[in-house]
């Protein structure tokens, strides 16, 4: 008996050894496991700044509120106050509080300290927070497509956020700490600690108070001629530096209408790159270059304008169809003549001209720092025809983004280099362990300084004693160029125009280039002179005044240049030939819209008051 | 009875088995606390809420231990047929709603004010005296199956009635404390053979009837199958057993106490053990265990009447079968199934119960050895 009791109890001793020599290590690691908790540390996410240290992006600390069912006492009170201090649904909260499958529900996440202080006062049990981060923007709807937004959980979607994302992210921390098997945490049980590093910071080439002006100026464009998009660029034309992008409709950052995708996505894109559009005569600038560089023109070459030019039997109009008659070659860039650009264009010859928008960069994308750019629309060079040819003079038959445009003008007048486009000047830690600087990077030469010289002076005429005096700043040399293209609709749909506008400033030695793209306006008006110039001007006019910069021209004597000293008469009802000779003697110009003999409506309207070479607008 | 063998008389005291009995209360009055505190706290909002029932079912046994070392054992003999009847009684009253107690799916339980019993922790000890006292009065006709028949009978409904709560383990008790007493009462090997017949059939049976029983014996077999399921359990305690390697976390360390292991203050209170003092402090409990079996056994063989050797016989099956189920199941050797430790295993019922039969052990010691005493 007493054996068998030994033996017995000896067996169970041995079955203990076994347990606590033999597999106690195997057994000791398993438990350890269930033991312990992670809890996530959320990295900080690097902070967005202008060129001047204006914060544009940055993050701060929020809750993420979860309940733990087996610590709650009160279910319903639980609920009733997360579901009103969170503007929750009640019954939805509910369930997820009396919920006793799951250990832990998630209730809200990017909670406001504030708020969560407020549920921490309240003293109900079964809350528990986590600390999160979130995504502020101070300025709201402003810089929208180029900085971008973040998921909830602080992921780059779009823009600078989602192309800088894995410098912006930083690396998120954790602590361990000891629980029970509700995973509460033991008293002064912090197994291990790893701190999070912080996300490294942007510094971009944006300046904030340009980057103001355009906004503002898009915002007014928006409004008054109400396109279905409108874009502004500044570029440092020396650097490549982007100075400002904004693209409108756009939505404030802080609350990016997530349940909208399609007006999400719409707007969210960055229309100045990833987009394409037909430059129109803004691209006579490059004509002009490319033929002046290549010897095939010069400023005192002279043409004639008879309304058209024939090329392989078709007829090519030019937009004033009655002529622009004989002109230099300054002229025809001042009155924006397409027939002086069908001769350039064909002089040049398809090898050539596609040579320049090789040299220009179209065709290829910039290389910007900047997710998903186009690279813009060229034709097969196989398939153009003569005909093709001479409408790319003048910027038809041929795609460009917005920025790609900007950039090659930019060194058209910079002194003939292209600079690869950039939005980040800096990229470092709080810390100071990680420094990145990006320069300017030139990509190569397009034209000579003598060209670039002469197209400096070219486009500032064009300002001076043309068609957009609308920009001209008195004391000060602006340079610029407007364009209008009427969209080829693919549904038959005609009037649609794309308005834009480049500039210049200063005209002699430019800091600042400027374009402005404006789709499909429909207040009535799509000229370029009329929908884009005049938010150009106050573009500049707002860098004059932030930048301090002193008048280097001859005040009075601009002024007089811009004295409003003529009335405007009533035209509407008479013939356009006699309209345009009131309109000469005057001393105004004159743009036509449609191709009627009689004036039908005018623009501006009868006796306001307009300054010599300003530019009446009529309708036939 | 005279006024004289009242009197304390240390030279009639078993030393070994009351040495062993009171560090192994004492002991479970450390661990209890050790095991629950945690539990207590967040239950109860008292960590201390476990232990102090515990110690007043110390200071009750110990009490109780005295009374029944002072209580003549042969009283006990007399009464038999009133403690069975209370015991079956106390077994019925399970059942009456209001006064039974579930918990866990098993109504186990009495609620009294202020506190519950239960009821067939009593119960068996009232059976051991039962048949203690049949067997002792009938040794005459035990060689026949009629003989023995009374004691089947009633530790079969016995055993209906535990196994209705539902308690499996108890039940087995039961069941073995019956088979080892009819076995010293001098049962024929014969009878023990046909007994073992429809307990084979009443295995599966039970099971069918039960079929998480079949889970929880699947589980005893490969705990990993389903560590979240019915191996939760088992995993948990070697867990804790694991952790323990040979010299223990410490007192009061254990980590498996944090509502890991579920049971630990009661049932599993035995991993605790392993995993806080190691090998070494499971093996001296275990010892300490071996102590008071060994000495039931040695007074069983000593006492002077046939009615002491079956009735500490008795006492001695009831707590070693407790001792070695207990151990083999949380050490993952036997199927689970839950069975207090004897003197450690939170609960006042068991703990003043299992004192008071080390009472009669000790009556029944000290008056062989008085009778040795007196012939010599």
């Amino acid at each position: 008996m007493i054996l068998l009791l030994i033996s017995l109890f000896i067996f169970l001793f041995g079955r203990l050894f076994y347990l606590q020599v033999v597999e106690a290590k195997f057994l000791q690691e398993k438990a350890e496991e269930q033991w312990t908790r992670d809890l996530p540390i959320n990295a900080e996410r690097g902070v967005i700044y202008d060129r001047n240290g204006i914060a544009l992006a940055v993050s701060y600390t929020t809750y993420d509120i979860f309940v733990r069912h087996s610590n709650v006492e009160d279910e319903e009170s639980v609920a009733k106050l997360l579901a009103s201090k969170l503007g929750l649904n009640y019954d939805a909260v509910l369930s997820k509080v009396s919920n006793a499958k799951v250990s832990e529900s998630l209730i809200k996440m990017q909670v406001e300290s504030s708020v969560a202080k407020e549920l921490k006062n309240s003293k109900l049990s079964g809350i528990y927070y986590s600390e999160n981060t979130k995504r502020y923007y101070p300025y709201g709807d402003f810089l929208t497509q180029v900085l971008g937004y973040t998921t909830i959980d602080n992921i780059g979607q779009s823009g600078l956020e989602l192309y800088y994302d894995k410098f912006l992210q930083g690396i998120d921390g954790y602590s361990k700490i000891q629980s029970d098997i509700r995973g509460t945490e033991l008293y002064n049980t912090l197994d291990s600690y790893i701190p999070s590093v912080a996300g490294n910071n942007l510094i971009l080439t944006i300046d904030y108070q340009i980057q103001l002006l355009c906004e503002q100026a898009a915002v007014r464009i928006m409004q008054e001629q109400k396109p279905t998009s409108a874009q502004i660029i500044v570029m440092d034309p020396n650097t490549g530096e982007i100075l400002a992008m904004t693209s409108k409709p756009s939505f404030d950052l802080n609350s990016p209408p997530r349940n909208d995708v399609a007006t999400l996505l719409a707007e969210s894109k960055n229309l100045s790159i990833v987009d394409v559009y037909e430059p129109g005569s803004t691209f006579k600038i490059l004509t002009t270059a490319a033929a002046l560089e290549e010897k095939k023109t010069t400023l005192e070459d002279r043409f004639y304008d008879p309304g058209y030019r024939i090329v392989d039997g078709q007829k090519i109009k030019c937009w004033k169809h009655i002529g622009h008659g004989s002109q230099s070659m300054v002229d025809g860039l001042n009155n924006s003549c397409n027939s002086v650009f069908i001769d350039l264009a064909l002089r040049l010859g398809l090898d050539k001209m596609y040579e320049y928008f090789e040299k220009f960069g179209f065709g290829t994308s910039t290389n910007v720092d900047f997710a998903g750019e186009s690279g813009g629309i060229l034709m097969d060079k196989d398939l153009v025809k003569k005909v093709d040819l001479a409408r790319m003079g003048f910027g038809q038959a041929i795609a460009v983004t917005p920025l790609q445009q900007i950039r090659a003008i930019s060194s058209v007048v910079n002194g003939g280099i292209l600079y690869q486009p950039y939005f980040v000047k800096e990229i470092s830690s709080n810390s100071g362990n990680y420094k990145k600087e990006f320069s300017s990077v030139a990509v190569r030469r397009t034209v000579s300084e003598d060209t670039s010289n002469k197209m400096r002076y070219m486009i500032e005429q064009v300002i001076k004693k043309a068609n957009a005096i609308e920009s001209f700043i008195p004391g000060y040399r602006v340079g610029g160029k407007t364009g209008t293209t009427e969209l080829m609709s693919t549904t038959g749909k005609t009037g649609e125009h794309i308005a834009s506008f480049v500039g210049t400033f200063p005209a002699d030695k430019p800091e600042y280039v400027i374009l402005v793209v404006v789709d499909r306006p429909t207040s009535g008006h799509y000229y370029g002179s009329i929908v884009a110039t005049p938010y150009a001007k106050t573009v500049f006019e707002g860098i004059i005044k932030y930048k301090n910069i002193q008048p280097t021209e001859d005040l009075d004597r601009d002024l007089k240049l811009m004295e409003k000293n003529i009335q405007m008469p009533n035209l509407v009802g008479k013939s356009l030939s006699q309209a345009v000779g009131i309109i000469k003697n005057l001393g105004l110009q004159y743009e036509l819209e449609g191709e009627g003999g009689k004036v039908l409506a005018q623009y501006p309207a009868p006796t306001e008051m307009l300054y010599k070479n300003g530019i009446v607008v009529l309708t036939t | 009875m005279s006024k004289k063998t009242k009197k304390l008389k240390i030279e009639y005291v078993n030393i070994p088995i009351v040495v062993a009995t009171l560090l192994l209360v004492i002991f479970g009055v450390v661990m209890v606390f050790s095991a629950s505190s945690y539990n207590a706290e967040i239950h109860y909002n008292n960590k201390y809420f476990y232990m102090t029932k515990q110690i007043i079912g110390a200071v009750l046994g110990i009490g109780a231990m005295i009374f029944f070392y002072f209580l003549d054992y042969h009283k006990l003999q007399k009464w038999k047929n009133w403690i069975l009847l209370a015991s079956f009684v106390l077994l019925a009253v399970v059942f009456i709603p209001g006064l039974g107690s579930t918990s866990n799916g098993a109504t186990r339980w009495i609620r009294l004010p202020g506190f519950t019993i239960q009821p067939s922790e009593i119960a068996k000890f009232g059976f051991v005296i039962f048949v203690a006292g049949y067997l002792a009065k009938n040794f005459d006709v035990i060689k026949a199956f009629r003989g023995i028949l009374p004691v089947l009978a009633v530790g079969g409904m016995m055993c209906v009635l535990i196994m209705l709560e539902p308690n499996m383990s108890i039940t087995m008790c039961v069941g073995i404390t019956m088979l080892v007493m009819l076995f010293i009462g001098g049962a024929s090997l014969k009878h023990f053979a046909y007994m073992s017949l429809p307990i084979a059939g009443l295995v599966p049976a039970l099971i069918i009837a039960e079929p998480y029983r079949l889970k929880r014996l699947m589980a005893f077999i490969n705990p990993w199958e389903n560590p979240k399921g019915e191996g939760y359990q088992l995993l948990q305690s070697l867990y804790s057993i694991g952790e323990g390697g040979l010299f223990g976390v410490g007192l009061f360390n254990s980590r498996q106490k944090y509502m890991f292991l579920p049971f630990s203050e009661s049932d599993f209170i035995f991993s605790i053990i392993c995993e806080e003092l190691g090998l070494l402090g499971a093996t001296i409990t275990m010892l300490l265990y071996l102590v008071i079996i060994i000495s039931g056994i040695l007074i069983a063989k000593h006492a002077k009447d046939r009615f002491g050797a079956l009735l500490a016989g008795g006492i001695t099956t009831v707590i070693a079968s407790q001792v070695l189920i207990n151990i083999a199941v949380v050490s993952g050797s036997i199927p689970p199934t839950g069975v207090p430790l004897p003197f450690i295993s939170a609960g006042s019922t068991s703990l003043v119960v299992f004192m008071s039969a080390i009472g009669i052990l000790l009556n029944i010691s000290k008056q062989s050895k008085q009778n040795v005493i007196k012939s010599s």
